[in-house]
């Protein structure tokens, strides 16, 4: 059994007073790709961000024991894709925390974006602006952006999103080559089912503010199956029972930092605001990845946000 | 020496026409690319009420329109979060505002004529206080800009990406927040509250249609807000115009061919 990145435990979280997801279990190993799906609106956005520290459960925790993270963006929103950066300008910023404040980008940074170019095949690509690419090929820059730290965990927000079918196959072929030959744990969050069941190795359902496992995922691969967990909810559509509901709160990177090139100036200052988080950070990883654009180790949990 | 520049005031004209130029077209660059273009209006109308308050009061018109500036800033970026998906309503709630304090504290500013000043600007009738005001500006945009270089283009791009990464967002937008309404506010004096978020805008939109990569588009906004001043400048001198309104009709002469040229590739 590999190590476990991601962890969700009796998780459950509410927008004000409804409930979107209720009682989630879910574990992702190492070197896994994990599927989530739903229709629009099931909640697994919600959950990706959950998982990202993006938002708090309201209960149970979420804990995440990934030295980093790499996050890929939509592309079908205009204000990604008409961005007036070129491809290398854009991959650069996926090392910038790691760069870190007051500093600038070197030679070594450039050679570093060069390779992440070439492992998604995008390299020829680098002086042309983003928005004169399709959004198969932004896609991939994005990815390249992801990657360029190396990052232990990838996460992919709807990738399909305005991209044709043909530019879609040789994405899922990309990140199957990804999760094959480099073991990277990858995460995508989509409602494309049908590619879904051909590349990842299991998928969860996000449906009625559950999250279960596809039955269908189990027999995909034999050898996971003894280890998977299914989760329905037990109160569906049901207000949280345990009373302890509370508003939702956005994590700050000043509550939760990711990364320690960042977390080390900020250090004091969150040290002062944090007194009651002490426990939390005590859990996580310590020696998380400096480099990383979104270094984590974290655990989040319902009671202590209500703390 | 050309006729131009043997005048006092019109050297001191070019020297804070260009110093404001750089950094309105940097602050531009943000929020044209935040998709909040509005912004400088909404802020330089508010900057109005400021100016009237601060007559009436007695104080600088320049520090009332700071501190008014500012007070409207921090409210969009307040209304902005409280509605996120409806976030330009913040900017027409702020302008809005804006331009009914400004027109109601008007009727009880006695100096009628100091107070249009700020309207359309007066560039060529500045102080050497407000020259080394507009340097001191200069210097702190400025920098600022080259120190968050990186962070802002990343915050630009992707918000959401910049968070996860650990950076200071709220921070780095609060700085930026504070800086927009101080230039929009020093700016008023010079070129015109009405005239300010046209040289956010147009620059910016130039630079947009030429430029092939991010650093260029910034560099180039620069360099139009610059061009755009300076050749204002001149044809004002000569042909007895207002330097406000021909500093920004010279910027829509060079964009409207450009938009023209572009819609060709």
């Amino acid at each position: 059994m590999g190590k476990p990145i991601v962890t969700v435990e009796n998780m459950s979280f509410a927008y004000g007073k409804d409930n979107v997801l209720t009682d989630v279990n879910l574990v992702i190993e190492e070197q896994e790709y994990v599927g989530i799906i739903g229709a629009n609106g099931a909640g697994k956005s919600t959950l990706m961000k959950l998982i990202l520290g993006q938002l708090a459960p309201t209960k149970g925790e979420v804990r995440v024991e990934a030295k980093s993270i790499g996050y890929v963006p939509q592309v079908g929103f205009r204000k990604v894709s008409d961005f007036p950066a070129n491809v290398e300008e854009v991959v650069m910023t996926g090392i910038y925390p790691e760069i870190g404040m007051f500093h600038f980008p070197g030679k070594q940074h450039r050679k570093r974006v060069a390779e992440a170019l070439a492992l998604v095949g995008m390299q020829e690509h680098r002086k042309r602006m983003l928005r004169e690419l399709s959004g198969g090929q932004q896609q991939r820059v994005l990815i390249a952006r992801a990657l360029i730290h190396e990052p232990e965990l990838l996460v992919l927000d709807e990738p399909l999103t305005g991209i044709d079918k043909e530019a879609g196959e040789l994405l899922y072929l990309l990140l199957d080559r990804l999760n094959r030959e480099r073991g990277m744990t990858i995460l995508m969050v989509t409602h494309n089912m049908e590619q879904v069941a051909r590349y990842t190795n299991r998928f969860y359902h996000v449906k009625n503010g559950g999250v279960h496992l596809d039955k269908s995922s189990i027999l995909c691969d034999e050898v996971l199956k003894d280890k998977l967990l299914i989760n329905k909810p037990k109160h569906y559509g049901s207000r949280n029972v345990s009373g302890q509901r509370r508003k939702l709160t956005e994590v700050s990177p000043k509550e939760e930092p990711y990364n320690a090139a960042y977390q080390k100036k900020e250090a004091s200052e969150t040290e002062k605001n944090n007194v009651s988080r002490k426990k939390a950070s005590e859990s996580r990883i310590p020696e998380g990845k400096t480099g990383g654009a979104a270094s984590a180790a974290g655990k989040r949990t319902g009671k202590e946000e209500d703390s | 020496m050309p006729e131009i520049f043997q005048y006092a005031f019109m050297q001191r004209a070019f020297l804070v026409g260009i110093l404001l130029s750089v950094i309105i077209s940097l602050i531009g660059v943000v929020v044209v690319l935040k998709r909040l273009s509005m912004i400088g209006d909404a802020l330089s109308h508010t900057s109005l009420a400021g100016v009237a308050l601060g007559m009436i009061l007695g104080l600088q018109p320049v520090v009332g329109a700071v501190i008014v500036c500012i007070l409207a800033a921090f409210s969009i970026e307040g209304i902005r979060k409280a509605v996120p998906r409806y976030a330009e309503i913040s900017v027409s709630i702020i302008m809005s505002v804006g331009i009914g304090l400004a027109s109601i504290l008007s009727g009880y500013v006695e100096d009628g004529a100091a107070f249009n000043a700020f309207l359309f600007g007066s560039i060529v009738a500045i102080t050497d206080t407000e020259v080394i005001l507009a340097l001191v500006v200069t210097v702190i945009v400025l920098t600022a800009f080259i120190l968050l270089y990186k962070e802002l283009m990343y915050i630009i791009f992707d918000e959401q990406g910049a968070v996860l990464a650990g950076m200071p967002v709220r921070k780095i937008n609060f700085v930026v927040t504070l800086l927009t309404a101080i230039t929009v506010s020093v700016a008023a004096r010079s070129v015109g509250a009405l005239i300010v978020s046209s040289l956010m805008v147009i620059p910016v939109t130039c630079a947009m249609q030429v430029a092939n990569s991010y650093l260029k588009t910034v560099v180039y906004s620069v360099l139009f807000s610059i061009l755009f001043t300076v050749v204002g400048l001149t044809l004002s001198f000569y042909l007895n115009l207002k330097p406000g309104g021909t500093i920004v009709l010279t910027g829509v002469a060079v964009l409207i061919p450009l938009m023209a040229a572009g819609r060709e590739k």
